[in-house]
Parts: C-alpha cells; sequence; structure tokens
C-alpha cells in the first residue's frame, strides 16, 4: 500500500466522522508518512509500520461519543425515496419492539450474569463470616453451658471453623476485587457493542 | 499488573515529558519514547489530543521542506501537572525501595 492509498482508505472509513476531526486525523497521518519517508522509509514499509487504516479508523470510531455516530448514521435527508420512508413509518410498530426487545436481551442476560456472579461473591462471604462467628460462640456456649456435648469435639469443630475461615477470608479481597475489575470489562465492552451498531463496516 | 487507568496515566505523562525536553513533533515523540514506553503513532494521537483540550500543550506548525509539520509545546499547565506528578511518584519510589530492602532480607 502507498501513501496515497493508505490516505484514501482511512479517509472512507473515517466518513462518520465530524468534518473538521476527520481532516485534523488525516493531517496528522500524512504528516507522520511524510517524515517516515523523510526517515528512509519506502511507502510499504511505512504503511506498514502505521497499520491497518480501518483498524485504526475504527479504533478512532469507538472513542466518538455515542450520539455522534448515531447521527451520522442516520442517511441525509432526500437521499431515502418515499416508498422507504413510507415502508419505515408502517414498519414502526413492527421494527421497534424488535429492536427494543433484541436489546432488552442482551443487556438483561449481561446484567443477569453479573448478579449472579456477586450474589456467589456475597454469599462465599456470608459463608466465611459464619465460620467466624460459629468459631467464637462455640466455646463460649460451651463455658456459659448453653450448649451441651462433649467439650473435644466442641473444641475441635470451632478451631476447624477458625482454620477454615481464615483460609476462606484471605480469598474474600482478591475474589471481590477481580469481580469489580471483570464487571467493568463486561460493562465497557457491552457498550462498545451499542456503539459498533452504529459504526457502518465498509463493502 | 498495572491497572489500563494507571498505565494511562503514566504514557501522559511521558508524552509531557517529551516535550519537557523542547518542542516536538508526532513522529520525533514516538521515536524518542519507543525505546521506554510501548507507544505507537495511532495510541499517541489521542494522548496530544486530551493534553491539547486540558491545555497541557499548545500546538503550531512549521513549515519543513516545503509543507507543514505540527509542532507541540508544553505549557504552564502542562509542566505543573508533570511536576506533580513526579513528585507523587517521590513517595512511590520510597515505598518502592523500602519493599526492595525488605526483599534483600529474604
Amino acid at each position: 500500500m502507498n501513501k496515497q492509498e493508505f490516505l484514501d482508505k482511512l479517509c472512507r472509513a473515517l466518513a462518520q466522522m465530524p468534518l473538521e476531526e476527520r481532516e485534523r486525523q488525516l493531517g496528522y497521518y500524512e504528516e507522520l508518512f511524510d517524515d517516515m519517508l523523510e526517515d528512509g522509509m519506502s511507502e510499504t514499509e511505512a504503511a506498514a509500520k502505521l497499520g491497518d487504516p480501518s483498524k485504526i479508523a475504527a479504533e478512532l470510531l469507538t472513542a466518538l461519543p455515542l450520539g455522534t455516530l448515531v447521527k451520522s448514521s442516520i442517511p441525509p435527508k432526500g437521499s431515502l425515496s418515499a416508498l422507504t420512508v413510507v415502508l419505515v413509518v408502517l414498519g414502526f410498530p413492527l421494527w421497534f419492539p424488535l429492536l427494543l426487545s433484541a436489546f432488552i436481551v442482551v443487556f438483561s442476560l449481561l446484567f443477569s450474569l453479573l448478579v449472579t456472579l456477586w450474589a456467589f461473591a456475597v454469599s462465599y462471604a456470608a459463608v466465611v463470616l459464619s465460620l467466624g462467628v460459629s468459631a467464637v460462640a462455640a466455646p463460649i456456649g460451651l463455658v456459659s453451658g448453653m450448649i451441651s456435648g462433649s467439650p473435644l469435639v466442641i473444641i475441635g469443630a470451632s478451631l476447624a471453623a477458625a482454620g477454615l475461615c481464615v483460609l476462606g477470608a484471605l480469598g474474600v479481597a482478591p475474589l471481590f476485587r477481580g469481580l469489580a475489575r471483570l464487571s467493568a470489562a463486561i460493562c465497557r465492552a457491552f457498550w462498545r457493542g451499542v456503539k459498533s451498531i452504529f459504526i457502518k463496516k465498509e463493502n | 499488573m498495572l491497572d489500563a487507568q494507571t498505565k494511562r496515566g503514566l504514557v501522559e505523562n511521558c508524552v509531557l515529558a517529551a516535550l519537557a525536553r523542547g518542542d516536538s513533533y508526532g513522529y520525533q515523540i514516538v521515536k524518542d519514547m519507543s525505546s521506554f514506553v510501548a507507544v505507537t503513532e495511532s495510541t499517541l494521537y489521542p494522548i496530544l489530543r486530551r493534553l491539547e483540550g486540558a491545555g497541557a500543550l499548545t500546538v503550531y506548525s512549521v513549515e519543513h521542506n516545503g509543507r507543514l509539520r505540527k509542532f507541540y509545546r508544553l505549557t504552564p499547565v502542562g509542566r505543573r501537572q508533570l511536576e506533580s506528578f513526579a513528585a507523587d511518584w517521590d513517595e512511590l519510589a520510597g515505598m518502592y525501595d523500602f519493599i526492595r530492602e525488605g526483599l534483600a532480607h529474604e
């Protein structure tokens, strides 16, 4: 790929970007390209070093606010035929609920996945806590006479509970930290997915 | 493992540090940084834009070989940001030394 091909491809792939911003981007890449040529690289080498223009464009478009993407993905006035407009309007009761339900299905699947994972984490923490409580409560109950039974068995059980509690407690913080990170990653991926619906693919 | 947020802040301050050595342009900044920081031409641009938006740097054009080259200059705001960042990391460096010494004792 030579310089002109690279810039043309990038320009086409950035069609959805507001004009001023797109020109800035193209100017930046053109300057880089010229600097690389001056540095002794061939046009092919420079293009290879900069990377695939469609990938660069996809990354840049995903960084745009959702509103800009939605606006730019709607065809300009007058480009739609009267028939298309009539069909879209008449079909509204059909396509709108379909689109909305697709969105709701994906959203609720992700939401329930996250809720389930957090519920597991919380119940794990609760088990650890109850082990700790029983480890403390058993000897107290024994001394105060509230529970009867072989003192040896009760002390043994209390020690075992204490051990499990300490062991389990070590896992609580990493578990919650990992889960928080995972949740954030899932939310980001979902947002990127929503945006990518409005990024036009090159044909 | 550094999280993405910390890493972005680090790279951003490396760009400021590259400009603290003198005004520079895109390709040169990447060349200066690349042996220390994993940054590419494509990842540099959004950082420059963000820093420009925050008033940490200004942009001007210089003619070079019959074309325009955009130069970036550190502003006082950018310098202050870099200084406060370095001060924060001085504190971290102290902790790091403490950790290394602890490790040396086995």
